[in-house]
């Protein structure tokens, strides 16, 4: 009891009458693992947030009716579809119902109908599906409204229709033509631009394709996982219906998000290296320096174990604690970095936080006991000499 | 005598100072090695983005609206179509910024009868060797643009007019076709039907369009449809920077900027500069940024560089105070002998002086080292990820040198300070 009372009271002691060393070595220990357990917080959660960002490229997903059988798949098989995603990993979904109409072209002398691409969809989605959609004017983002019409750029210059103006549409199954409100001309550089986009609903009606849709397109967060694997199980549960990965998207995106990965690995790995290096050199030379009250106390009968370990107590007190509160600042400084590039938060992950408290308290202990060791074996004699 | 000092400090105390040139190194090795990656991970990650296809399309200029649905076109037959001259494409790669001009494709459009049925044919580069006006050659065509094509066989390789064919997975599946099987198309030349017969060279998994496509040379195509010469849609895949305000407002109207502003915007990168660059060269066109991937891009790769930067950011602050600690216990374990000098008599300055040029040699020394090392873990990142070494900038190197010596000097400081106030006696006494 009593040696306990003796070992807590040196341990202490040499914490206290220390100060600035001490002040020194926590603060490296504090800033060195702040930052590698920063980095790690983000490395864990770079995949996610990568996948998230990369939803910028658009729908990876698109659903089609099985080949072969109808031509149409039911908006009741699509919402069967997407239940199956969860409401995390979808980021959207916008059906697309085609047809083919005629619209009078303004720019002619002669007043002639040219066949249009005519395209019905959920507006409210292309934010989510389409972000990458240059729009001027507004959307009219309510499934109810009848009245409007959206149309790409090249149909707004080569029929010359502006936004604000009337345009006529006619299809095959409607008795002459009916008149909308160009509300938005959308800019994509893909063949979006030479078609006309209305409402879900209103094409239906027009086309006289009631429920029914050609293709639907779904934006999903693959966090780097095939998505090739899960559009084949929902294939499985599914008959009818052809849920199949956009290669162009998904593949690029797995490819990338490797990239970006390793890329985040080593930089990770070469921080933690160097930031340990430093950090364990900083305490290898304070404890060094002790080399004088190393000698006094095996003057005074202390065996080279009780040195070791009275050493490698200090060492966990201060590795632990500056781990811990490491651990705390590098996970404000994830967040911090979360907050500035993803716009979201890091998530805890408790894995982090054990391994960097256990880092801490390894890399002190070794930088530590490294000296130590070699300094134990000296003549008590010959240093307290002062030689 | 200062000088006579300094020598002996290196050479009997160069012991003690290993660990803190150690030390630097290490930091400096970090600091070099991150700023040399966030530096360069722009363009390399540019390359990468790459593989989601071309970012710019050219179509020739026309009065026409194509009608088309999953790749079927629905406009009426002899509908009047415009064509590119092929010759001109290859002017794509001397505009100004040729070098950034990474590949390109040109493509003719037409139908073609199998069997009875109606497939749309697309004649196009696969992987040939184009000459430029210059008279430099290149590798160009869909192999690279279309990198996420997997292909069942191989690619036709410098196809011209070989009789060969790549088809779609699903055209294959419904006519039941394999790899080296002989195929019997008809073309519509006019009045006339040609028939010719190619050879299955490879079968195309592409998840698109492509699948129920087939693919023929260029030049093939061009002959069995009697449009030799021409092309109809031509695909560049083009090194872009990410668009800021000028490039916004050049887009919106180029007319509008004042002529220094043009100036700047003509020769930086932007996707808009080059698509206005390649209709200058070729007349008679329209190049399209395809916003899905220009756009993307841009997004991207600025989340990439703002996460480079601020990791860079943490790695400096570690390093730093990595070199601080270092040096501030260094110079603390040194108060006896500051005590010494001012006891036989040495001013404040006259100790200060020759710390700060110990430390300064010792940081520079150190930075040196770390610079090497740091050259070292930044190739070897850029090996492992990119498969290229990473461009050392040369304005890192006195960066790091500048650092590493400021940073020591700023760790010593304040133990010289307590060092220096203190009474010699006291320190000497123990």
């Amino acid at each position: 009891m009593k040696k306990w009372k003796m070992f807590l009271r040196m341990i202490s002691q040499a914490l206290k009458e220390r100060k600035s060393r001490v002040a020194i070595v926590f603060f490296a220990i504090v800033v060195g693992i702040g930052v590698i357990s920063a980095l790690f917080s983000v490395y864990y959660d770079i995949n996610i947030k990568m996948s998230k960002e990369l939803r910028t490229y658009g729908a990876n997903l698109a659903l089609k009716p099985n080949s072969g059988q109808a031509q149409n798949l039911s908006l009741n098989e699509l919402k069967r579809v997407i239940a199956e995603f969860s409401q995390e990993e979808l980021v959207g979904y916008r059906p697309n119902l085609y047809g083919i109409a005629e619209v009078e072209s303004q720019v002619s002398v002669f007043k002639s109908n040219k066949p249009v691409v005519l395209v019905g969809t959920w507006f409210d989605q292309i934010g989510k599906i389409n972000p990458y959609w240059q729009i001027e004017g507004e959307l009219p983002t309510n499934h109810d409204i009848k009245d409007e019409v959206v149309i790409g750029r090249d149909v707004a210059e080569k029929l010359g229709y502006d936004i604000g103006d009337k345009l006529k549409l006619a299809t095959e199954n409607t008795w002459g033509s009916e008149e909308f409100l160009v509300t938005a001309i959308v800019e994509t550089g893909d063949n979006a631009d030479n078609r006309i986009f209305l409402n879900l609903g209103v094409a239906e009606r027009l086309l006289a394709k009631e429920g029914q849709v050609n293709t639907a397109y779904l934006s999903v967060i693959s966090k780097g996982e095939d998505l090739k694997e899960k559009a084949a199980k929902i294939n499985q549960k599914l008959s009818g219906v052809e849920l199949d990965t956009i290669q162009k998207i998904a593949s690029s995106e797995g490819k990338v998000l490797d990239k970006i990965k390793s890329l985040m690995y080593l930089v990770v790995m070469v921080i933690l290296l160097s930031t340990l290096l430093c950090v364990s050199t900083t305490m290898m030379t304070i404890v060094a320096e002790r080399k004088e009250e190393i000698a006094l106390k095996k003057a005074l009968g202390a065996e080279n174990q009780d040195v070791i370990i009275e050493f490698l107590t200090e060492a966990i007190i201060l590795g632990g604690i500056g781990g811990l509160v490491g651990y705390g600042l590098g996970f404000l400084g994830a967040q911090l970095i979360g907050k500035s590039v993803f716009d979201s938060a890091i998530s805890f992950r408790t894995m982090v936080m054990i391994s960097s408290f256990a880092l801490s308290i390894i890399v002190s202990c070794i930088a530590s006991t490294l000296p130590v060791s070699r300094v134990v074996e000296i003549d008590p004699a010959v240093t307290l000499k002062g030689e | 005598m200062l000088i006579r000092m300094l020598k002996s400090s290196f050479t009997r105390g160069i012991k003690s100072k290993l660990l803190a040139i150690l030390a630097i190194t290490f930091g400096a090795s970090l600091a070099t090695a991150m700023l040399s990656v966030s530096l360069d991970v722009g363009d390399k990650m540019n390359q990468e983005l790459k593989s989601y296809g071309s970012n710019i399309v050219v179509v020739p200029e026309s009065e026409s609206l194509p009608v088309e649905i999953d790749g079927v076109d629905f406009n009426a037959h002899g509908a009047k179509k415009d064509y590119i001259a092929e010759e001109d494409v290859a002017a794509i790669k001397v505009i100004f910024w040729r070098h950034n001009i990474v590949n390109l494709a040109p493509y003719l459009k037409s139908n073609a009868s199998l069997n009875g049925e109606q497939i749309p044919v697309v004649g196009t580069w696969f992987d040939d060797e184009i000459r430029i006006p210059t008279g430099e050659k290149f590798r160009f065509g869909v192999k690279e643009i279309k990198s996420w094509w997997k292909v069942d066989g191989s690619w036709i390789k410098d196809g011209k007019d070989k009789n060969q064919a790549m088809i779609g997975e699903k055209l294959a599946d419904k006519f039941d076709l394999q790899v080296g099987d002989t195929i019997k198309l008809d073309f519509a030349q006019g009045e006339n039907l040609v028939s010719k017969g190619v050879k299955v060279a490879g079968i195309i998994n592409s998840g698109d369009d492509a699948e129920k496509q087939i693919y023929l040379p260029l030049d093939f195509l061009q002959q069995a449809v009697g449009l030799e010469g021409k092309v109809d849609k031509i695909e560049v895949s083009a090194l872009t920077t990410p668009v800021n305000d000028l490039a916004r407002k050049a887009q919106a109207d180029p007319e509008a900027l004042s002529d220094e502003e043009f100036e700047t915007w003509y020769c930086t990168a932007y996707v808009s500069s080059i698509t206005f660059q390649i209709e200058e060269a070729i007349p008679g066109v329209v190049a399209k940024q395809v916003r899905q991937i220009s756009e993307s891009e841009g997004k991207v790769l600025n989340k990439i560089q703002l996460l480079m930067l601020l990791v860079t950011i943490a790695s400096l602050i570690s390093s730093g105070l990595g070199i601080s600690s270092i040096m501030t216990t260094k110079v603390l374990e040194r108060k006896k002998e500051i005590g010494l000098l001012k006891a036989i008599g040495a001013s404040d300055f006259a100790v200060i002086a020759l710390f700060v040029i110990e430390i300064v040699v010792v940081g520079i020394v150190g930075g040196g080292l770390g610079y090497l090392l740091g050259i070292g873990f930044a190739g070897l990142i850029g090996q492992q990820v990119f498969g290229m070494a990473i461009a050392v900038k040369l304005i890192v190197m006195p960066f790091i040198l500048l650092l590493a010596s400021v940073v020591a000097l700023c760790g010593s400081i304040s133990p010289l300070r307590i060092a220096l106030k203190l009474e010699p006696a006291e320190v000497l006494h123990g």
